[in-house]
């Protein structure tokens, strides 16, 4: 227990040698304290509204409805903390098990360590108050309802923290070979993007086609009560059972959570104790054939920046799921049109494709990190990088979009009419504005405002001081691109208003000379930036792999 | 012989003026250059006057001067924080000095430092290449990044690999290589496209012996050619071995340079370093630390450690004191 506290202690020396090394961490660990002191405003307001709202009232069905949502919303927020840790915390964080290989520490005390130096964290400590705070939702209920939700409260922790835990250790464990982390970051990002658009598809499915939201209690019914079986969940019932008199299945779900933590814990050794004896095992290696893509890329120095980064499109886990991304708009609001009966609605998808695909470009020499280095000792010019880049990036968008286009014209039937063709192509006119006006806005923000990014080996791992500047950062280039393609929005303006929304494709048009002009623009701007800014940029790119260690 | 090695070089060590040592050079046209020092030597591989950096308050670089002779094999030996590496950084185009100025190959370096880093050859660290490009695709970025095109890029990464033993690894990721690996295939990235100049931050670092033997003999015979080779290190001596020329920074200045011979001035290179950049002395002695010796305690001060365990060892090896009677212990002027 000494060592597990000696643990817990480093963790917050080191939390306070972060905060007095950099004026930025200390700003972003205060917001991180401000953030938690609102949500437990927030759910002690809302949990005590809830009771003044309820208090009184006939608690039976009231009890059961509620049970229901509340389980239902608690297994989502476990699972969403799991893969928060996994995507933003994970392996890599400053208290990873390898730094501590040297000492000797017995596996168990090691991992004892590092879960309750997880669990003294900001977030768990506002976790655990905000659930506390939450009990007051139950006091309608009875003294019985309360006590076992402030009961419940630190078991729900223990256990994400516990579940959280395993996750990583097993990721970080089993997987071995590149391809396969690789895999698994995409596979987390999908499942993780997916459960944020959750409230919106289940909004969907659950409304008519007046739109209006029709709440089927019964649909959800039978997915709560499994959920309350599994650890997920049943933390979040406990109250209930106590408010029912339901003690046998109390003292189950009690049991279960406590095998869960002990599981897990044991797991988590486990993995300690594998790493260690497999430790310098080798890892799995693949040759590659040929040459790939510096075989048919131009023959020049542009065209060699273009081969090397279509290549690390395919290699970098951290790019690549922003190539998904388009596809998984497309499902999403396939799946919304579909619910509410309207086809049409899946045309959206290219422009929010188009918007959010050169995301990671805007912040593209991070993504390089101090690879990019080799350039500037090789005397490359800007011009030349800015042309090689956006030469992958415009053909990978124009083929991209085209490509889902086509399958969209299929799968909507929009071909079939002259004006489902007009208004269909008129979207794919207001896509290519959009992609590309990013496109040549990601080229310049890139060379000015870069954030840390995650390392390629470790891409579960979070550097020092992200998760404040990726916080706020990326919307200069989301509200930037919406600036750059004002040109389309007065030309649609124009055309509603003057024509009365006759000849659409005249908004297509302008949209694909904004967009081109506008990628001209940003490409020309971010060469002279990226020519004037070189050294400085390869000290920021130093800065950010030292984060990164 | 371009550089001349002045008297101050061979001064004794003991004199605490730092000596910033440079050639003076009479043939050489008026170039600019720090006020009050001799212009830059557009006839020499490397000239650079007065160059100048800081850090906040710490002085990285402070008036570094010197000519490194075309065709020499130069070595860049110092302590650790000595400015080896800022000074590389800023002849090589990767680092602006506050002041002084630099000419690589008679061009200045910051009046068009993309045409000098064309020129030469800088071999980037491990961290700082694109390790998921295979070790053919690497050498292939490498040369069409120089300006070759891309059959020429592709025959000479193919000898490249084959020179350097890594035909085998050649479509395998860099970030597979093994710490050696990725040293011989930074090397080869900053050889591709023949330069006049190879400038080489501890090259042989992690590279087993073989490999090392064999890169030397490349290095040796591209010197033999006409080209220049500046390489730092703090193996002395590879430096002693390989090396034709020699320049001992400490401080951010330079305290002597000259062939080999004029710097080791008749005494072990090595020796001679020590003597110039100083900060030897005698072993600490800590009482504490003593191998589980008989009757020491240790054990992290918990108390003697039992005699059945400690074996017997003999007495802790101590440096010998200076020959001298100097308390101070070695390095100290004699």
């Amino acid at each position: 227990m000494k060592t597990a506290i000696t643990i817990v202690k480093l963790r917050w020396a080191l939390t306070w040698a972060n905060m007095r090394k950099s004026v930025w961490q200390t700003i972003g660990y205060i917001f991180g304290w401000l953030m938690g002191a609102g949500l437990i405003a927030l759910v002690a307001a809302t949990a005590k509204g809830i009771n003044a709202e309820l208090a009184g009232q006939e608690s039976a069905r009231h009890a059961q409805t509620m049970s229901l949502l509340v389980v239902l919303a608690g297994s989502i927020i476990t699972v969403m903390v799991v893969i928060i840790q996994l995507l933003y915390i994970g392996q890599g964080s400053t208290l990873n098990t390898k730094r501590f290989e040297l000492f000797g520490i017995p596996d168990r005390q090691l991992q004892l360590g590092i879960l309750l130096a997880g669990l003294s964290g900001t977030p768990a400590i506002a976790g655990l108050v905000s659930l506390l705070c939450w009990s007051m939702a139950y006091l309608w209920l009875g003294p019985s309802a309360f006590t076992f939700a402030l009961v419940a409260a630190p078991l729900c922790i223990v256990t994400m923290m516990s579940i959280a835990k395993l996750c990583i250790s097993l990721a970080s464990t089993m997987l071995t070979s590149r391809r396969g982390k690789n895999v698994f970051y995409i596979l987390i990002m999908l499942i993780f993007i997916a459960m944020l658009e959750a409230p919106a598809l289940i909004g969907g499915a659950q409304s008519g086609p007046d739109g209006d939201l029709h709440f089927d209690a019964n649909l959800f019914s039978a997915p709560s009560r499994i959920l309350a079986w599994t650890p997920l969940g049943a933390a979040f019932q406990l109250p209930f059972d106590a408010c029912a008199g339901n003690w046998l299945a109390l003292v189950g779900r009690l049991l279960m959570l406590g095998l869960t933590c002990l599981l897990c814990f044991m797991g988590c050794t486990w993995c300690l104790r594998y790493e260690r004896l497999h430790a310098g095992g080798s890892q799995r290696t693949a040759a590659i054939k040929g040459i790939g893509s510096f075989s048919w890329m131009p023959d020049s120095v542009s065209g060699a920046i273009s081969a090397r980064v279509f290549t690390y499109l395919r290699r970098d886990p951290r790019q690549g799921m922003f190539l998904v991304m388009p596809l998984l708009f497309v499902l999403i609001f396939g799946f919304q049109g579909h619910s509410m009966g309207s086809s049409a609605m899946v045309w959206q998808s290219l422009i929010w494709g188009g918007w959010f695909m050169s995301m990671i470009e805007s912040n593209g020499l991070a993504y390089d990190g101090l690879g990019f280095t080799m350039q500037v000792i090789m005397g490359v010019s800007g011009r030349q990088d800015r042309r090689g880049r956006v030469r992958v990036y415009m053909l990978t968008s124009t083929a991209y979009l085209l490509i889902m286009a086509l399958a969209l014209f299929i799968f909507t039937g929009s071909w079939r009419t002259g004006a489902g063709l007009e208004v269909s192509l008129t979207v794919l006119g207001v896509a290519f504005a959009f992609a590309f006006s990013s496109l040549g806005l990601a080229e310049v923000t890139s060379t000015t405002l870069m954030y840390p990014v995650p390392s390629m080996d470790k891409p579960f791992s979070s550097p020092q001081g992200r998760a404040m500047a990726q916080g706020f950062i990326p919307f200069v280039y989301m509200l930037g691109s919406l600036v750059l393609v004002i040109p389309t929005g007065i030309a649609a303006a124009l055309v509603f208003g003057l024509l009365g929304g006759s000849s659409l494709w005249i908004i297509g048009v302008v949209g694909l000379i904004n967009g081109l002009g506008m990628l001209a623009l940003g490409t020309r701007l971010g060469g002279r930036l990226l020519d004037s800014r070189m050294l400085s940029i390869v000290a920021t790119l130093g800065s950010f792999a030292g984060l990164q260690k | 012989m371009i550089e001349t090695f002045s008297d101050a070089a061979t001064r004794s060590a003991s004199d605490s003026t730092p000596q910033a040592v440079y050639a003076a050079p009479q043939m050489a046209p008026a170039m600019s250059a720090a006020p009050g020092m001799p212009p830059l030597n557009p006839a020499a591989a490397v000239s650079i006057r007065g160059l100048y950096k800081r850090f906040g308050d710490k002085v990285a670089v402070n008036g570094l001067s010197m000519d490194i002779p075309v065709g020499s094999f130069y070595g860049l030996v110092g302590p650790n924080g000595a400015g080896k590496t800022t000074s590389l950084n800023m002849l090589t185009g990767l680092l602006k000095p506050d002041g002084g100025s630099a000419m690589v190959l008679g061009q200045e370096v910051w009046a068009n430092v993309n045409q000098v880093k064309q020129a030469i050859g800088v071999m980037p660290q491990t961290d700082q290449i694109f390790d998921r490009l295979t070790g053919m695709q690497l050498l292939i970025y490498a040369g069409m990044l120089r300006g070759m095109k891309r059959p020429e890029a592709m025959r000479r990464a193919t000898d490249l690999l084959a020179a350097f033993d890594l035909a085998q690894a050649a479509n395998k990721m860099v970030a597979d290589y093994s710490a050696g690996m990725t040293k011989k295939i930074c090397l080869a990235a900053a050889m591709i496209h023949s330069p006049r100049l190879l400038v080489l931050d501890e090259p042989f670092e992690s590279v087993d012996p073989v490999s090392s033997a064999n890169l030397k003999d490349i290095l040796v015979e591209y010197a033999s050619t006409g080209g220049t080779v500046i390489i730092s290190s703090h193996v002395m001596a590879l430096v002693e071995k390989m090396c034709t020329h020699v320049a001992v920074i400490s401080d951010g200045q330079v305290k002597a340079a000259g062939t080999v011979a004029q710097v080791a001035n008749g005494e072990d290179l090595e020796d001679r370093f020590l003597q110039l950049v100083g900060g030897r002395h005698s072993a600490a002695h800590l009482s504490w630390l003593n191998g589980g010796g008989a009757g020491q305690s240790g054990n992290c001060g918990q108390g003697p450690v039992p005699q059945t365990t400690a074996p017997a060892m003999p007495q802790t090896p101590t440096l010998a004191p200076h020959p001298a009677g100097d308390s101070a212990g070695f390095g100290e002027p004699r």
